[in-house]
């Protein structure tokens, strides 16, 4: 493990940790001691070819978070980024173990009481997934796919598109699950088609916040699922490429779930 | 193979260091591509740094301030500047933190050109893989860039033009042919700035210099450009010919891959890259010749 590194808002450490038989790469941003809440916020990144540009929204949220106090744990998916594996060992049920030992690592090393699972795109149903089933405070999904099977449609599409708009030609080596980038095993796409966010276990969150098209079927579902049981439910429009009023809604709502005893 | 987080220079830059078991003394230092954090885009660098490894080849990928998670720079100066700085210290710090003598720079795209200027202001670079790089500098950069962008764009229409489904496409109107024109309206330089070969020949003057000091200290290099990037008609424009004439053709390799895009996307460009990336670094020579070769 690497010693940390001070910054203006306080430590950034890159750090390997285990998940099964993997070593997963992440980083926790922890804040300077003066500003720190004892609120951990865990991101659950994108699976799909979108990956490197959430990183960077992904980045950017922590950065905002960490000079509010939160202490931030991002890291990498089995065979994602620099965690170990190649692209076949991805699976969604590894993920969700991921996930699951990501947060355990962000409780050991933050000591965090209340915790917030922010998920990006794919990630954002993972995050869900996990909230059904573990003592999350809070949820964020962030431009979260709700059904895996339009999902992986959309996805089979671009990639024909794409490929149907450039210099490429696939070859017996691509026919893997692909998509601009993405690779899994055969069988990640069935896996993948299988969740909906309809079909989870309600969400054990007392509050989510999604931002969300205004107006799209996505937000009337993630209101209409996660409200049950009385969760409190906020959306926010995702905005332009830079998406920074969607950000400062989020970390206020989170700032709020903070001050909450 | 072994890989670890690491946290080097003055900046504090984060990066991960792979090495194998037994490690080779010359190692490679990946540098971002573009904006994309050290992975690199759809996880190429990851990907070869791994292959790598099992040849015997350590190397690191890192962030440049900024990027990936790299705190942001402060009161630095120029991007490209400061990274050429950066990529120094990566190359200090693998010499003298892990004892790697010589080092072998790899980029693409942005990163290509940010690992030429790197790799030509330290001696330890025995060699340069430049994937997609521009080499060019200047404003005479962006009419560059416009002019070869069309002849990449007639080079993919001429690829098609016995496709009856491209032309079934063109004539429905699904075609991105139609959007691309539109574009191309919009995007056009102003008549005074027109690309001809002195702008070309401007734009890389600067670059000229460099590629001179390269030459001078007999390091290798592999040029590499796919089929899909704007930047292998920049190459054919503004470098082709001046490094056919001035850099010595026992040290350049030009590779060009068919049906591969800008970033090599596709699983099966992605393997021809790293074979090709392999079979060169088994080329060069071992680290104490190239020293005695540089003291010469």
């Amino acid at each position: 493990m690497s010693a940390g590194v001070p910054n203006q808002n306080g430590t950034i450490t890159p750090v390997m940790f285990p998940s099964g038989y993997w070593r997963l790469m992440g980083v926790h941003y922890a804040p300077s001691l003066q500003t720190r809440r004892g609120v951990g916020a865990l991101m659950c990144n994108q699976v799909g070819p979108d990956y490197a540009e959430y990183y960077k929204t992904v980045r950017m949220l922590v950065g905002m978070l960490v000079a509010k106090g939160f202490d931030c744990l991002r890291f990498d998916y089995t065979g994602w980024g620099d965690s170990q594996g190649g692209c076949e060992e991805g699976s969604v049920r590894q993920w969700l173990a991921d996930i699951a030992s990501a947060e355990a690592l962000l409780k050991e090393r933050s000591g965090c009481s209340k915790m917030c699972l922010c998920g990006f795109g794919f990630g954002g149903l993972l995050a869900a997934a996990h909230a059904a089933r573990c003592e999350a405070e809070a949820l964020l999904l962030w431009e979260s796919v709700v059904d895996g099977r339009s999902y992986c449609r959309t996805l089979r599409k671009n990639h024909s598109a794409w490929l149907r708009g450039s210099f490429v030609k696939a070859t017996e080596l691509d026919k893997k699950f692909q998509a601009m980038g993405f690779v899994g095993a055969a069988d990640l796409e069935r896996q993948m088609r299988q969740w909906r966010l309809t079909d989870l276990p309600l969400c054990r969150a007392h509050r989510v916040f999604a931002v969300v098209q205004d107006g799209s079927s996505d937000q009337a579902v993630i209101a209409e699922h996660l409200s049950r049981g009385g969760i409190s439910v906020k959306t926010c429009a995702p905005g332009d490429a830079l998406p920074l009023r969607p950000m400062r809604a989020a970390i206020a709502w989170l700032e709020g779930m903070a001050g909450d005893g | 193979m072994d890989e670890s987080a690491v946290v080097f220079g003055s900046q504090s830059l984060v990066g991960i260091l792979c090495e194998p078991a037994q490690a080779k003394e010359m190692a490679v230092i990946f540098v971002n591509a573009g904006s994309t954090h050290r992975c690199g885009p759809n996880r190429l660098y990851t990907i070869l740094a791994r292959r790598l490894a099992a040849k015997g080849y350590a190397s690191l990928r890192f962030d440049i301030s900024g990027i990936g998670d790299s705190p942001p720079a402060t009161d630095l100066g120029k991007f490209r500047d400061y990274a050429a700085r950066q990529v120094q210290e990566a190359m200090d710090y693998l010499a003298q933190a892990k004892g790697y003598p010589q080092l072998v720079m790899l980029g693409l795209c942005g990163g290509a050109d940010i690992a030429f200027d790197g790799g030509t202001a330290n001696e330890r670079a025995a060699g340069l893989i430049l994937v997609n790089g521009a080499f060019v500098d200047g404003d005479a950069f962006a009419d560059l860039y416009h002019k070869a962008s069309r002849k990449t764009a007639n080079r993919f229409y001429a690829a098609g033009l016995f496709s009856p489904r491209r032309w079934w496409r063109l004539v429905t109107f699904q075609s991105q042919f139609w959007k691309r024109l539109a574009r191309r309206k919009e995007a056009a330089p102003p008549a005074h700035t027109a690309c001809d070969r002195s702008t070309a020949e401007m734009a890389s003057v600067d670059s000229r210099l460099k590629w001179e000091t390269l030459a001078r200290r007999k390091a290798n290099v592999l040029l590499i450009y796919s089929e899909g990037s704007v930047f292998w008609d920049i190459y054919k424009a503004a470098n082709k010919n001046y490094l056919k004439s001035c850099y010595p053709a026992d040290r350049l390799a030009v590779a060009f891959h068919r049906n591969a895009d800008h970033t090599f996307t596709l699983l099966s460009a992605q393997e021809r890259l790293a074979n090709q990336i392999e079979q060169w670094l088994d080329t060069l020579p071992p680290s104490h010749k190239i020293a005695e070769r540089i003291a010469i």
